[in-house]
């Protein structure tokens, strides 16, 4: 026993670990080093970047500059912030709505239900492609199919405009197109749905709940925790959103945004910034805040949790 | 060896690649496409990692962003070493592409802003097409008597408020040039912007210009969907070598005419010269051979037949000749045009855009957007002002 302890005891903690765990690291190491290489080595370099003004050819130490100037002297910075708040706090909440009721709708036993199912999830498989914010432009472009149909119903007054790029709408069309992606969610909600044991249903039916009462009491609740899912889920890639705005807005002047910066998007700018101006300290910058800022609305949304998503087992 | 481009555009540089390789069995050519955004995108990346194609394709617009970042080996050094030769280079050309006294591009094609007009439509609606030259003042009078001549949802013309050429030529003949001397703030004072939105503005009242909702409306193919094609406009402000390629999608015969003169101005003349070209990445090992590449591309006249006016009129002398009896008609316009432009002797000489210059672009035409949306032309002008000022000073810092 004795002798046990001093053998244990010549080696140092570092190296018993080593002896232990060397075989799991080696056969780990193809991931692991490629990890370090192509995700940890950048990421700690363009946190590095962001406190520099790095444009290629310079990367002077500016300390927290960056930071600040984007909050004290960038118009369009703080243009970008409105505009992507707007698209995620209108944009995901109602996207939850309609594929919750979506979800109820095709979670009923009806002929035929499968092949709707599929039907519904069509736009998400697509949604966030190139084709489709192509698409969109041309449905609501000024001679598109939308301004056809105003001019048929009669509604058209004035001469027409073209809604994908009317600073005064273009946002709503990007926040529609949004909603209309309600596909994944929609499948989330469904698999939640039947995974509420029915016999709770029946109970409750026995005791003379309405239909009411029972989604309110039986159906709501047992779904918070995959509202919250696909809250976070649904939020962060909205706070990422790149490519429909991308598309869209990329017309107009040649500048990117939109008309007025009615799409600018928190990514279009960093791309702007990037790509155009080849300021790359300062995107780095910015893409450390959308980080800050996910980072800080999904904290929020977990500590609110604890007020409204019901466990089962609690 | 890299370049923008489509399907088309592939295949001559594939061919001129290959031609080469034919000849100088010792060289193999790595080759890499991509579109226009995505080439931009990709060169920033690899330009930011030293890791650059050894002959990256380059054009004016970027070439100050990148040389004076240190990421294009300057040409001197080959030009004088004899592998590339400029003779019979017009040197206005060579001018156009040369930075702080350095040469950092061999253009392959250079074009012009010009004013594309449809000919057929103008006669259609009972006018003689515009002629060649004409002042500000003419031909604000012949685009608003043409408008009265049009039918309904036709437009005499694009909106050259939005043209970003347009204006700078527009800071020329007001004697000014974008940056100053030292590149630290902008070259002009607050009148010019707001005389040009004005002039602009006037033609937009006067309902002669194309309404913004449809500027502004996007498009995925920038030719077969412009307004010109849809027949929504008589004429666009446009660059020269586009002519071959809007005709292609365009009912009617397309002519060029060049910017409206300043009789009053400080220079009368201010288009400017907008080379596309080759350029060698400071980062590559083989100079030498890059160089004697380029030098085949610009100079050979097997290399000039397949390229062919692709990215508008090539230099060289001996390319007209080379090129005299396989020339596209609509290109050889384009060649007269250059020819006849940059032949002006009173054309004013422009500064090339210095680094800084894509943000102020950029800050200019969402001004004047915004004018077409109801802003004050002094509010968008001080805005931009304001921005285009601090982008040249964060530049040059």
């Amino acid at each position: 026993m004795m002798d046990g302890l001093a053998h244990k005891g010549r080696y140092s903690p570092w190296r018993r670990f080593w002896h232990k765990n060397k075989y799991a690291y080696l056969f780990l190491s193809p991931w692991l080093i490629g990890l370090l290489i192509w995700q940890a080595f950048p990421t700690v370099w363009s946190l590095y970047l962001s406190f520099t003004d790095y444009d290629l050819a310079r990367a002077n130490w500016v300390g927290p500059s960056n930071y600040t100037t984007m909050f004290t002297d960038d118009r369009r910075y703080m243009r970008s912030l409105s505009v992507t708040f707007r698209y995620v706090f209108l944009g995901v909440p109602l996207q939850l709505f309609i594929s919750l009721m979506l979800a109820l709708i095709l979670n009923r036993k009806l002929p035929g239900i499968a092949l709707f199912r599929g039907v519904f999830y069509l736009p998400s498989l697509m949604g966030g492609s190139v084709a489709i914010a192509i698409m969109w432009r041309r449905f609501f472009g000024i001679d598109g199919f939308f301004n056809i149909l105003l001019e048929r119903v009669g509604l058209q007054d004035g001469p027409a405009i073209s809604w994908v790029s009317n600073p005064r709408y273009a946002l709503y069309l990007l926040i529609l197109l949004l909603v209309w992606q309600f596909g994944s969610p929609m499948i989330i909600f469904l698999a939640g749905l039947r995974q509420i044991p029915t016999d709770l249903y029946e109970a409750a039916a026995i005791d003379g709940a309405g239909s009411w009462s029972l989604f309110s009491r039986i159906t709501l609740p047992l779904l918070t925790p995959i509202i919250f899912f696909n809250l976070i889920q649904q939020m962060i890639s909205a706070f990422q959103a790149f490519t429909p705005a991308y598309i869209i807005g990329g017309g107009g002047g040649g500048s990117v945004g939109g008309p007025l910066d009615s799409m600018l998007f928190y990514t279009l700018y960093l791309y702007q910034k990037s790509f155009v101006e080849f300021r790359l300290g300062y995107a780095s910058a910015m893409a450390w805040m959308l980080l800050i800022i996910i980072a800080v609305f999904t904290a929020l949304l977990f500590t609110s949790s604890r007020y409204w998503v019901h466990y089962g087992d609690k | 060896l890299a370049w923008w481009g489509a399907e088309a555009r592939n295949k001559l540089y594939n061919q001129i690649a290959d031609l080469y390789e034919q000849q100088n069995p010792h060289v193999t050519i790595v080759r890499e496409t991509a579109g226009w955004d995505d080439y931009w995108i990709k060169t920033a990346t690899q330009a930011a990692s030293a890791n650059l194609p050894d002959i990256p394709a380059s054009v004016i617009d970027t070439l100050s962003e990148y040389a004076q970042r240190g990421t294009y080996l300057p040409l001197n050094q080959f030009v004088e070493s004899g592998t590339i030769d400029t003779t019979g280079w017009p040197q206005a050309v060579l001018d156009g592409v040369t930075i702080d006294d350095k040469l950092y591009m061999m253009p392959t094609g250079t074009t012009i802003n010009s004013i594309i007009v449809n000919a057929d439509m103008v006669t259609d609606a009972g006018m003689e097409p515009p002629p060649f030259e004409l002042t500000y003042d003419e031909y604000r009078d012949y685009v608003v008597e043409l408008q009265s001549k049009l039918p309904e949802d036709v437009w005499a013309t694009s909106d050259g408020a939005l043209t970003w050429e347009h204006f700078q030529t527009w800071i020329l003949q007001k004697g000014y040039q974008i940056a100053n001397e030292d590149h630290t703030d902008v070259g002009f004072p607050r009148d010019v912007p707001i005389a040009f939105l004005t002039y602009w503005q006037e033609l937009y009242d006067a309902g002669a210009v194309l309404p913004i909702d449809y500027t502004v409306q996007p498009r995925s193919d920038q030719w077969a969907e412009s307004s010109l094609a849809a027949g929504q406009v008589a004429m666009t402000w446009q660059n020269s070598n586009q002519l071959k390629i809007f005709q292609q999608y365009t009912d009617g015969d397309l002519i060029l005419i060049r910017n409206p003169t300043m009789p009053d101005g400080e220079h009368k003349y201010g288009e400017y010269l907008r080379p596309s070209g080759l350029s060698i990445a400071a980062n590559t090992n083989h100079p030498e051979e890059a160089a004697k590449f380029i030098n085949f591309f610009v100079n050979d006249p097997e290399a000039i037949k397949i390229f062919n006016n692709e990215l508008g009129a090539m230099a060289p002398e001996h390319a007209a000749e080379v090129l005299k009896d396989i020339i596209h008609p609509k290109d050889k316009l384009v060649t007269e045009y250059f020819n006849t432009i940059s032949a002006t002797p009173e054309l004013a000489s422009k500064m090339p855009d210095p680094k800084g210059t894509p943000a102020v672009r950029s800050a200019f035409l969402r001004a004047a957007e915004s004018v077409r949306y109801g802003t004050p032309i002094e509010e968008a002008v001080d805005t931009f002002m304001q921005e285009a000022a601090d982008a040249y000073k964060e530049a040059s810092a």
